[in-house]
């Protein structure tokens, strides 16, 4: 991998390529196996949506993990902690207003604080509600394609 | 067939490459040897295409390799500009399979630039054509039948 053509990838994925990604990557070069290269920099690569979720969606995403009974009564937990304590009194309104949205870091950051708040609320159970968000972000080889194309001088349109 | 239909009268087939450099995916590559319709086509203004390439590696079923023509010699012996987005002369599609075989394919362009330099541009196909792709063009016209 010349200088020029790892710059080129680590611009398509917005950070340095780690030493396996640069021996994997050296093997497909040659050939330049594009589709191969985009499928290794898109490994647990993902991003998050804007995704809503209510009282009710906090207890069944729970469920996920627990049976109906206990995520019914540690889902009640999480609501009455987020009703009652003034730290969450404008949370709450959102929470059964709207929804939260779960993809804003600060959502992200009131799930951690209330699974460290309530025993029975594990922070399993706060990633699973984090989830939700959670999409794959695969970079399509077209972009590989472009990036490599202009790295080693090549023609393109 | 009825006097004075029109038919295709075609001329001897030009080789414009015969071992092509490979062509990495969204990249072109130029043909070896121009054409021009007058001293190569006979006059002729229409060209079937025709591309022998492979694949090492399955490209993506549906994508083509399209032809791109860099006219020559337009202003004296001032060329046009090289294809590049937006200022490419598009002639024609190649379809391609997602194969590892050798493919053969056709594709038909009337009223080609006078002389040109032609380009397959590997489009979207996420693989590299192997080098040794070949290209040549017949040129045909129509003609007045005489029988």
């Amino acid at each position: 991998m010349t200088p020029e053509q790892q710059t080129a990838l680590e611009g398509v994925v917005g950070r340095p390529l780690t030493a396996t990604e640069i021996a994997d990557i050296n093997v497909l070069l040659p050939d330049r196996q594009d589709m191969q290269i985009a499928k290794i920099l898109s490994a647990d690569r993902v991003k998050f949506i804007e995704t809503r979720v209510d009282e009710g969606k906090i207890i069944s995403t729970i469920a996920t993990i627990e049976n109906d009974i206990t995520a019914l009564t540690i889902g009640n937990l999480v609501l009455d902690e987020i009703t009652t304590n003034p730290l969450y009194r404008h949370v709450k309104n959102k929470l059964f207003r709207v929804g939260l949205d779960i993809s804003e870091h600060t959502t992200r950051n009131i799930l951690d604080l209330l699974a460290q708040q309530i025993p029975e609320f594990l922070q399993s159970h706060a990633d699973a509600i984090k989830n939700l968000a959670k999409i794959d972000d695969p970079i399509n080889f077209n972009v590989v394609s472009d990036a490599l194309n202009i790295a080693e001088g090549r023609l393109t349109l | 067939m009825t006097v004075n239909a029109a038919i295709i009268e075609k001329g001897t087939s030009v080789s414009l490459e015969t071992s092509g450099s490979s062509i990495a995916n969204n990249a072109l590559v130029a043909a070896t040897t121009s054409y021009s319709i007058f001293t190569d086509g006979g006059g002729r203004p229409h060209g079937r295409f025709v591309m022998t390439f492979a694949y090492a590696t399955a490209p993506t079923e549906g994508r083509n390799l399209a032809i791109w023509a860099r006219p020559l010699n337009i202003s004296g012996t001032n060329d046009a500009e090289v294809p590049e987005a937006a200022r490419g002369v598009w002639i024609c599609n190649l379809d391609v399979n997602n194969v590892t075989t050798t493919q053969y394919a056709e594709a038909y362009a009337e009223n080609l630039p006078w002389e040109a330099q032609y380009y397959p541009h590997n489009n979207g196909s996420g693989q590299t054509v192997s080098a040794g792709w070949t290209l040549a063009v017949d040129p045909y016209t129509y003609a007045p039948s005489t029988t």
